[in-house]
């Protein structure tokens, strides 16, 4: 049970992520206002609290927020969406690479990473809400809430991705890293992923050229090779562009880099885990042990209904009929689940049960597994 | 016959089933969704009622039928019969208790001795019929009273059969007693008892 403590607040709250991010979109449609979406979850999250039903019930602070910021360019298609990662922010071990410039960032996605991190392409990642993007590019991610860092979107990449982005969540990195690539690195390398794959030095100096691009991953996912070939152009275009450039990368690198952590909390280090799911419905769990006492008060009603009188000899049923008071469980212990067995042996059960919550005592578990055994 | 000592047997009887109809079509989703203590078997149409009371068990079907069994003597069953009535009553269905009849009452009674089934059989061959590979029990029927007795070689007995009342059913198995008691000693009887024995029956 204790077990339960530290997992349930992440999975409570990643419910109410999904749902609020699920249903944002068809909010956006009837044309209600995100104001009430908003307030629905400040309800949501302060009934849970109240409700005590969950220890240690963290709302996310603020640091956890962050806003994914494109350049002007993106904002076409783009509306600026709000990542709000879950709660229960793990301080990142990972001290090294917030400080030094020069430290590889090495892509793992545990519990405590920080930021900046550096992705290798081909990694598919997920955000919170559950949409998948594909990282084509090796891409830098930091968190940078106010840094719009990408002087130097090349229009047209962010029209193309723009173009594609019918996708209103972010990647996961807060904020893109767009730094300009350094140009003088940056004119042999294109967007073949392997080649900038490996190094990702910052020696303050040496940014993945495709940085520019890290913002098309998504658009490369779906448009394949065609837009890729069409930055790669792009790119050969502005690398050969951009000497004065370099020294604004210089500064914006070092910015960069003394940006603190952002915990990423999706893909691996996803809070949800596997094996806790909420099920609700309750289908077919008639016979939960409470379930059944539930209409207990039903018959104990005293009201005195009378058989009707038969031709055979029938007493008005009054007394003959009246049932014992049987005992009343007066109880709000309730479980909901599905069941893999019920068993009865004469009057000893067993419940197998599955993919629950159950709230007793005022609080709840959730399990994925419940085994039980009663008399009656 | 050597007098020997008085020996009380227990003529038990351990269930008895009865039937009664509710005249009325009876929702078994509904009852199996608002009943308290139900188990609803959509698979064979039925819903099981149990009562902790009288502790009887009822099947119900929708037509309105209901077998009640598990009771322990015939007024029991009549109560609990009623009380079943009533709930589904106060489950909202315009019941009415009518044709309640006692259809089987089972008694079990453990003789003293123990039997040898084959030479009983033989000295009752109409009436008693022994199939070893079937049944470890010989059983014997009595067609004027529509009752079975099942005779097993340990001493027990059982004794099933539809009674007229609860009356008979003790005058049917004192008779069943006295009739085995004279087979039994005449014949298989390995500590043979002179008197009859004190019946009570449970």
């Amino acid at each position: 049970m204790l077990s339960n403590a530290k997992t349930l607040p992440k999975l409570y709250l990643s419910v109410i992520e999904d749902v609020i991010e699920s249903i944002r979109e068809l909010f956006s449609d009837e044309g209600v206002e995100e104001r009430v979406l908003d307030n629905l979850r400040q309800l949501w999250e302060s009934k849970v609290i109240q409700s005590k039903a969950v220890e240690g019930f963290m709302k996310d602070s603020n640091p956890s927020n962050f806003v994914l910021q494109l350049p002007a360019n993106y904002s076409q298609s783009l509306h600026k969406p709000t990542v709000v990662i879950p709660a229960a922010q793990n301080v990142p071990s990972f001290s090294s690479k917030p400080s030094s410039c020069g430290s590889v960032a090495t892509f793992s996605l545990p519990a405590g990473i920080t930021y900046p991190v550096q992705i290798p392409a081909g990694v598919t990642l997920q955000t919170a809400s559950g949409h998948f993007y594909k990282v084509n590019v090796p891409v830098m991610v930091t968190r940078g809430a106010q840094h719009v860092l990408n002087p130097l979107s090349h229009p047209a990449a962010v029209a193309r991705s723009s173009a594609l982005t019918h996708l209103s969540d972010p990647a996961p990195a807060a904020s893109v890293c767009e730094t300009p690539p350094n140009r003088q690195s940056a004119d042999g390398a294109l967007l073949s992923a392997s080649d900038t794959q490996s190094e990702f030095t910052l020696d303050g100096i040496e940014f993945s050229p495709q940085l520019a691009d890290m913002s098309t991953p998504p658009a490369q996912a779906l448009c394949s090779d065609h837009s890729r070939q069409q930055t790669e152009t792009s790119f050969r275009e502005q690398s050969t562009a951009l000497p004065d450039l370099q020294t604004e990368a210089l500064q914006t690198d070092l910015k960069l880099n003394q940006l603190l952590d952002i915990t990423q909390l999706d893909g691996v280090a996803d809070s949800s885990s596997d094996t806790e799911e909420e099920d609700e419905d309750d289908d077919d769990d008639d016979l939960g042990l409470v379930g059944e006492n539930e209409f207990l008060g039903m018959i104990n009603a005293n009201e005195e209904e009378e058989l009707e009188e038969e031709e055979d000899p029938l007493n008005s049923g009054d007394d003959v009929s009246e049932q014992d008071i049987p005992e009343i469980f007066d109880t709000e212990n309730v479980i909901v689940c599905q069941y893999d067995k019920i068993h009865r042996s004469k009057n000893r059960w067993k419940f197998y049960l599955k993919d629950g919550v159950m709230c007793y005592g005022g609080k709840d578990y959730v399990f994925s597994k419940a085994v039980g055994e009663a008399e009656w | 016959m050597e007098p020997s000592n008085d020996v009380a047997l227990d003529i038990i009887i351990t269930n008895v089933v009865s039937v009664f109809r509710t005249r009325c079509h009876l929702n078994l989703r509904t009852i199996g969704l608002e009943g308290s203590n139900v188990i609803y078997k959509p698979e064979m149409g039925k819903v099981l009622m149990k009562l902790r009371k009288p502790r009887i068990t009822a099947s119900i079907w929708s037509s309105g039928k209901i077998i009640c069994t598990g009771a322990t003597s015939e007024e029991e069953a009549k109560l609990g019969a009623r009380r079943l009535a009533r709930c589904l009553q106060k489950i909202g269905f315009k019941v009415r208790f009518s044709d309640f009849k006692v259809v089987n009452v089972l008694a079990v009674c453990s003789l003293p001795f123990q039997i040898r089934l084959i030479e009983f059989t033989k000295n009752n061959r109409p009436i008693a019929s022994y199939e070893p590979e079937l049944h470890p029990a010989a059983t014997y029927r009595i067609k004027n009273l529509r009752s079975t007795v099942q005779v097993f070689s340990t001493g027990n007995i059982t004794v099933t059969g539809k009674p007229l009342t609860a009356f008979a059913q003790y005058h049917f198995t004192t008779v069943i007693w006295v009739y085995l008691e004279c087979t039994a000693n005449t014949m298989t009887v390995e500590e043979p008892l002179d008197t009859m024995p004190v019946c009570n029956i449970y």
